[in-house]
């Protein structure tokens, strides 16, 4: 994944390009991250500023609006750090070992095994979404957080499955045979051999299930209410109640996307290296 | 089958002439460590799946619990799949995903062209403009709907009339294309990282053979990028379609599918005739209807790019 740097000769012959190719990125940034920064600027203005036009870009500063935002984050931040949590260590107790299984023993299967959990992210959510809400209200699960944690955790084994599988048949072959030689055991091997050498690629995936639960919006707008809403819900609701509050609902909106935002930029390089690299041979 | 009997009269050998404490057979080891993982998934999704198909052929709305349930065979389908209603959001899914795709097809080909050199800042911008990726949909409809395009407060509508539109509302005059820009926003970040992805793994030495044949930049995009991108390409549209039809939380917070239905898609149509409409059967009729066509887009994806790559 290393870049590729431009040989000095090319760089000298089109000094001009290099420049404008750079005034076009710009511009992409003002165009694609603009947004994000506009909603985090005017998290920090007074209502009155958020409303003004044309649009302040010079203002005092004020936290005012996170005091009033806080008081209705906490339950859906605490209910989404739960129920993101308690799936994300369930998927990753159930896909590394599987991941292991399948890229470590010899079988005519395995390929389409892995084939298999892929296929199961084909299947659209709104084609198992009736039965499963018909199910949970049965059970009275419904606005409970197993509901969500039980959907996100097979939402995410199969992407965890699919990754592991990749980082683990990147491995040396020969450290496992070694260590099987020695006679370490199957959870000795596991534990103390594949996890620690794909430590990367395995924070990679925890943070991709991560991101992925935590933006999940249709199951969990679908089988949650007051109770147990997660903050993607939250937002949607804080849109309705609060809408003509933009500088509040923006102080809310910029808590709800912290965490994503901050664990994807931690692991954007390993993250596509996971999702293609089996992929692209 | 051969294999599988041998195996486990392998395994039953070892366990007769090992000491108790040695590992299982190698098959038997790879099947505790794989069938959790299965069987849970199996579970979560292929039961209520076969469920679904169960239901769609069922009358059922959960309000009226004194109609009860009957088997109404293909009435479901009858009813859903062939009013008009359907046809038109089946062919609103079908534009708003293709736009969106293709939006992130070329603005993910051109930035990761962009990037691909070597310049100052170069992994700010990048971490910059891989950001949407990680935003919730929620967030990016109401970014759209209030601070972007709001009809008097919104940031773009200030331009907009700065440089003399009027009446600027594209969200109530164009949804469909307003959604798309969204969705494609989100995504384009997974098309330029995998596509740079690809661009940095082609040898520096084929460019500089090609240069020093006298290719310009054009000719090495042409014949030397472009072909070497086709994989990549494959990959990402495969996995961006995947998502981009399922595309919910955007429409449910920005237009609600309206006015009336006109950015409405499949997934909204399902969770509308479900779980506002509470009709069971109906809404499974047209989440099976959902699936057929879905796997029927993606098929006839990877054929096209098989073919594409084939002629290449």
């Amino acid at each position: 994944m290393s870049s590729v740097p431009a040989t000095p000769k090319q760089r000298k012959r089109t000094p001009w390009g290099h420049y404008l190719q750079n005034i076009v990125l710009y511009l992409a940034v003002i165009v694609i991250f603009g947004p994000i920064f506009w909603l985090i600027v005017t998290s920090f203005k007074t209502e009155a500023d958020a409303y003004a036009m044309p649009p302040k870009i010079f203002f005092s500063p004020t936290l005012d609006e996170y005091r009033g935002a806080l008081e209705s984050f906490w339950a859906p931040f605490f209910h989404s750090v739960f129920m993101v949590g308690v799936s994300t260590i369930l998927s990753l107790l159930l896909g590394v070992p599987a991941a292991f299984a399948l890229s470590y023993y010899q079988n005519r299967r395995n390929e389409g095994i892995v084939f298999w959990f892929i296929t199961t992210k084909a299947l659209p959510p709104v084609a198992v979404m009736v039965p499963l809400f018909v199910i949970f209200r049965e059970l009275r699960l419904l606005d409970t957080p197993w509901v969500l944690i039980i959907v996100f955790t097979g939402m995410n084994t199969p992407i965890v499955v699919w990754m592991m599988y990749q980082f683990i048949k990147d491995l040396p072959k020969g450290i496992l045979e070694a260590a099987q030689v020695d006679g370490v055991s199957l959870w000795g091997m596991l534990w103390r051999i594949v996890i620690p050498l794909t430590r990367a690629g395995l924070a990679a995936t925890a943070m991709l299930c991560v991101i992925f639960a935590w933006n999940e919006f249709l199951f969990s707008v679908s089988f949650t209410a007051i109770k147990w809403e997660p903050l993607s819900v939250a937002v949607a609701a804080q849109q309705t109640s609060r809408g003509q509050f933009w500088a509040q609902l923006s102080a809310f909106t910029t808590l709800a996307i912290a965490v994503p935002v901050v664990v994807g930029w931690l692991t954007q390089k390993q993250l596509v290296r996971g999702l293609t690299s089996g992929a692209v041979k | 089958m051969d294999t599988r009997v041998s195996e486990q009269a392998v395994g039953g050998a070892n366990r007769r002439f090992r000491p108790r404490k040695a590992p299982g057979s190698p098959a038997r080891e790879r099947r505790t460590l794989l069938y959790p993982g299965l069987v849970v998934v199996g579970i979560i999704t292929q039961v209520p799946f076969l469920l679904t198909i169960y239901l769609s052929f069922q009358s059922w709305t959960l309000i009226r619990p004194d109609l009860g349930r009957q088997f109404i065979g293909f009435g479901n389908y009858a009813q859903q799949i062939f009013s008009g209603e359907f046809g038109v959001i089946l062919v609103q899914t079908l534009i708003l995903s293709f736009l969106a795709l293709a939006l992130c097809c070329l603005v993910g080909l051109g930035l990761a062209l962009l990037l691909n050199r070597d310049f100052y800042g170069k992994s700010l911008i990048q971490t910059l403009l891989v950001t949407p990726f990680f935003i919730m949909p929620t967030v990016t409809g109401l970014i759209w709907k209030n601070e972007l395009f709001n009809p008097s407060f919104g940031l773009v509508t200030y331009f907009a009339n700065l440089v003399g539109v009027n009446n600027f509302d594209p969200m109530a005059h164009y949804p469909l294309i307003m959604i798309a820009t969204m969705v494609a926003w989100e995504w384009e970040p997974l098309f330029m990282l995998v596509l740079l992805a690809g661009l940095q793994a082609i040898s520096e030495d084929e460019i500089e053979a090609a240069q020093l044949d006298g290719c310009n930049r054009i000719r090495i995009f042409r014949y030397i990028e472009l072909p070497h991108l086709l994989p990549y390409y494959r990959v990402v549209i495969l996995l961006g379609s995947l998502f981009i039809l399922q595309i919910f939380g955007e429409i449910y917070v920005s237009t609600a599918g309206g006015p009336g239905n006109s950015s409405m898609n499949l997934p909204y149509l399902v969770y509308q005739t479900g779980l506002v409409g509470w009709q069971v059967g109906a809404a499974s009729a047209i989440g099976v209807a959902t699936l057929i066509i879905t796997l029927l887009i993606l098929t006839l994806l990877l054929r096209t790019m098989n073919a594409v790559a084939k002629e290449d």
